[in-house]
């Protein structure tokens, strides 16, 4: 799906990332792991298009990507930073339909309902999203993958911080049915996460 | 070597989805903002009391207000809707709905005008609404207050859109809103000459007046979304 040839990430002078390869395939799930500072997130968020590579190219589906070659993948696509992107003052199905919306993603009001009653936010579904902790927030914006039509490819930037055990076997689960089904997952963690994980690749920065 | 999934859940991109997509932004935007109006009231009560000071201070001649009237409630205005902008940008930047904005397959100079727009009609509008119960005080006739009101209408949207710039590109200075005045205000020149002038003219310098300010308008419609999109890449990509 995604390919990294000769990759190279820098903050200011700095290498963070250098000569990194990497083919992502549909089927698989990789964890990004490393120290603090080593740049996880940096690797993420240029997988995404939006941090600028130092050198190298990604490669989508064989073809390079420069310019609005971006927006084909984003299409196919669903981004996770480190803030859930929802509006603390809207309820969990209105963050979730515009965050739907705006991935080019259409579902239907029961679809949104079952998703979140799937991750066991059911019965706060009609809070403002403010008024929920920290791991439920982010529950909520990982809805968004449980819904029908879900991208291909996942690119989730911690997920599992502040989530409780339930809720980390949830996504695990929810992980590992995306990438049986063809789909593939690459995310950031500190650790040993995904312990249970079938099949999980890890790159160590 | 790719894999060729073929991925049977890829959303499609058609029209009617763009539209669909706008709308519910429209909606989540207003929905939003409008559960923070205390700080939307802010900026009303602001262009209120700046206005209705200015009679108080300066005294009760009839005709220098009259005179003076149209310039106070332009510059209240303007003050009073770059002060209620950068709000709009802030709040989406920390949250991270910028990045999934930008990260749309939907065009994002369309996603920020939506945004801008949602301004328009939560914070501008109300300014202009306002504005006969302000004309009061100043004595400005029904023919004078319609002039204002028009250059309001036509002056205000290009003023949010060049605000929506300089808001974008000041995320995450520190004392941003000051830097923010600072490089808006000056561009605000022509329409506040434009406006604030054709108030009490004769027709024609009027229609002349109204009409480069509608021109002005519709350049920036079309234009200032694209520098809004780019100063927003700018600002998710640092």
């Amino acid at each position: 799906m995604l390919s990294l040839i000769d990759v190279g990430l820098r903050r200011g002078h700095r290498w963070l990332v250098r000569g990194l390869a990497l083919q992502v395939l549909g089927g698989q799930t990789w964890q990004i792991e490393g120290a603090n500072g080593a740049g996880k997130t940096t690797l993420l968020r240029a997988l995404a298009g939006l941090f600028p590579l130092g050198q190298g190219q990604i490669l989508w589906r064989g073809r390079a990507l420069v310019g609005d070659g971006w927006q084909a993948v984003h299409q196919e696509m669903a981004w996770m930073g480190h803030t859930p992107a929802q509006k603390a003052n809207l309820d969990a199905p209105a963050n979730l339909t515009m965050a739907c919306a705006l991935a080019g993603q259409t579902v239907a009001t029961s679809s949104v309902q079952a998703a979140l009653e799937g991750c066991g936010l059911g019965r706060l579904a009609r809070r403002p999203v403010g008024q929920l902790s920290q791991g439920q927030r982010r529950l909520a914006a990982l809805a968004r993958l449980a819904l029908p039509g879900a991208p291909a490819l996942w690119l989730l930037d911690e997920p599992f911080v502040a989530l409780d055990e339930k809720a980390c076997q949830w996504l695990q689960q929810l992980m590992q049915r995306h990438v049986q089904g063809g789909g593939a997952v690459v995310f950031t963690a500190h650790g040993h996460v995904g312990e249970a994980y079938h099949g999980l690749r890890r790159l160590a920065l | 070597m790719t894999a060729s999934v073929v991925w049977a859940g890829a959303p499609t991109r058609d029209a009617r989805s763009a539209w669909r997509a706008l709308a519910v932004v429209w909606r989540a935007t207003m929905l939003s903002q409008w559960r923070q109006r205390a700080d939307l009231a802010a900026a009303w009560c602001f262009f209120l009391v700046v206005v209705a000071l200015f009679p108080l201070a300066v005294g009760p001649e009839p005709q220098l207000l009259q005179r003076m009237g149209p310039g106070v409630i332009w510059v209240a205005a303007v003050l009073a809707t770059l002060g209620s902008l950068p709000r709009w940008f802030q709040d989406d930047w920390q949250d991270g709905t910028l990045e999934q904005m930008v990260l749309s397959p939907y065009p994002l100079p369309l996603l920020m005008l939506v945004k801008v727009a949602t301004h328009g009609a939560l914070a501008l509008l109300p300014l202009v609404a306002l504005c006969p119960v302000l004309a009061l005080p100043y004595g400005l006739g029904a023919e004078a207050l319609g002039v204002l009101m028009a250059g309001l209408v036509l002056g205000l949207p290009v003023l949010s859109l060049l605000g929506a710039v300089a808001a974008a590109l000041v995320l995450g200075v520190r004392s941003g809103a000051v830097l923010l005045a600072l490089l808006v205000l000056p561009l605000t020149v022509p329409l506040l000459v434009l406006g604030a002038g054709a108030v009490g003219q004769p027709a024609e310098v009027v229609t002349a007046h109204l009409s480069l300010m509608a021109a002005m308008a519709l350049l920036a419609v079309v234009g200032l979304p694209w520098a809004v999109a780019s100063a927003v890449r700018l600002a998710v990509e640092g």
